[in-house]
């Protein structure tokens, strides 16, 4: 804690201001008397949401691990880039979209499936972010599958168009059903 | 087709895991041949695994794959109704062979594309015979 008077931080306001950035606290003072403090800002509450929300998600795919069964087949776990490429697109998918996966699990194909359901429309979308770092993605509903495609700017926006069924044509380049 | 699954194959709802299918070929036996128990006595089977089926139309969805009769010639597993389904390659004839274990396409399409497949699979598969710790 460190104390200044009001004209000693008028005289280099910004200067104090980065000290209590780096975690300082400073109590000003007027004719010898405190009269203030200036301390960092807590976090609000959407940061600290979305700090809890990494570390949810963070930990669902540090859990996503292959079953000894398939490691005894040969069969390798999500490697670190691949959780971290993971953990990146759920991240964006929460932000941008609100989405949250229901599902985040090892794949055989070596890597990490996740799967989203969409409140509104009931479909579908399962991603598949493998050890390659290759990210695919498929839409589905009950009854088939609706496209599928690699998730990746307007390839990605388009499938999940489809997902949310804000639209009724197949998404940029990829091949939809019945193509 | 039969093909052998354990309970780490299977998701939170006891349906098989889309995650759960391999990359490479499938092994299967063909149910003209054998019944849902004999997937327990192949190579790598366990006593504790269950079986499913997938029809000939699955395996053929968008003719992303086919069924292959691939008998195993090892004489300490007469399991002479083994059969593989192999990715086929744009282009190629639902008739066509693929030989066994060749390399499978790496693009974002190919891989998109199998997992269109997986996914149109694991919501067609019929159980056989439940799977047991």
């Amino acid at each position: 804690m460190t104390t200044i008077s009001i004209s000693e931080i008028q005289q280099d306001f910004a200067g104090y201001l980065s000290r209590v950035q780096a975690g300082e606290v400073l109590v000003i003072t007027s004719d010898g008397q405190p009269v203030a403090e200036i301390k960092p800002a807590s976090l609000g509450y959407g940061e600290q949401r979305r700090i809890e929300l990494v570390d949810f998600l963070k930990g669902r795919i540090d859990d996503a691990r292959v079953p000894s069964r398939w490691r005894d087949e040969g069969v390798a776990d999500p490697t670190d880039e691949c959780r971290r490429s993971c953990l990146e697109l759920t991240e964006q998918l929460f932000e941008k979209h609100g989405l949250l996966p229901v599902k985040v699990v090892a794949s055989r194909q070596e890597g990490i499936y996740l799967e989203y359901k969409s409140p509104r429309s009931g479909r579908i979308l399962g991603i598949e972010v493998d050890n390659e770092l290759d990210i695919v993605a498929v839409v589905s509903d009950a009854n088939q599958t609706l496209a599928s495609g690699a998730f990746e700017a307007e390839k990605a926006e388009g499938l999940l168009c489809i997902f949310f069924d804000t639209v009724a044509t197949s998404p940029g380049d990829s091949w939809a059903s019945g193509a | 087709m039969y093909r052998g699954y354990s309970l780490s194959d299977l998701d939170d709802n006891g349906n098989i895991d889309v995650a759960s299918f391999e990359s490479r070929d499938l092994s299967c036996n063909w149910d003209r041949f054998s019944v849902p128990s004999d997937i327990r006595h192949r190579p790598s089977g366990r006593q504790t695994d269950g079986c499913h089926s997938l029809s000939v139309d699955i395996a053929r969805y968008k003719n992303l794959a086919t069924p292959c009769h691939d008998p195993i010639r090892e004489s300490e597993y007469e399991n002479y109704a083994h059969v593989e389904i192999r990715w086929l390659n744009a282009g190629e004839a639902i008739e066509f062979m693929p030989p066994h274990g060749r390399n499978i396409g790496r693009s974002k399409t190919a891989k998109a594309q199998r997992l269109e497949w997986r996914t149109n699979a694991v919501r067609q598969v019929r159980f056989e015979l439940q799977a047991t710790d």
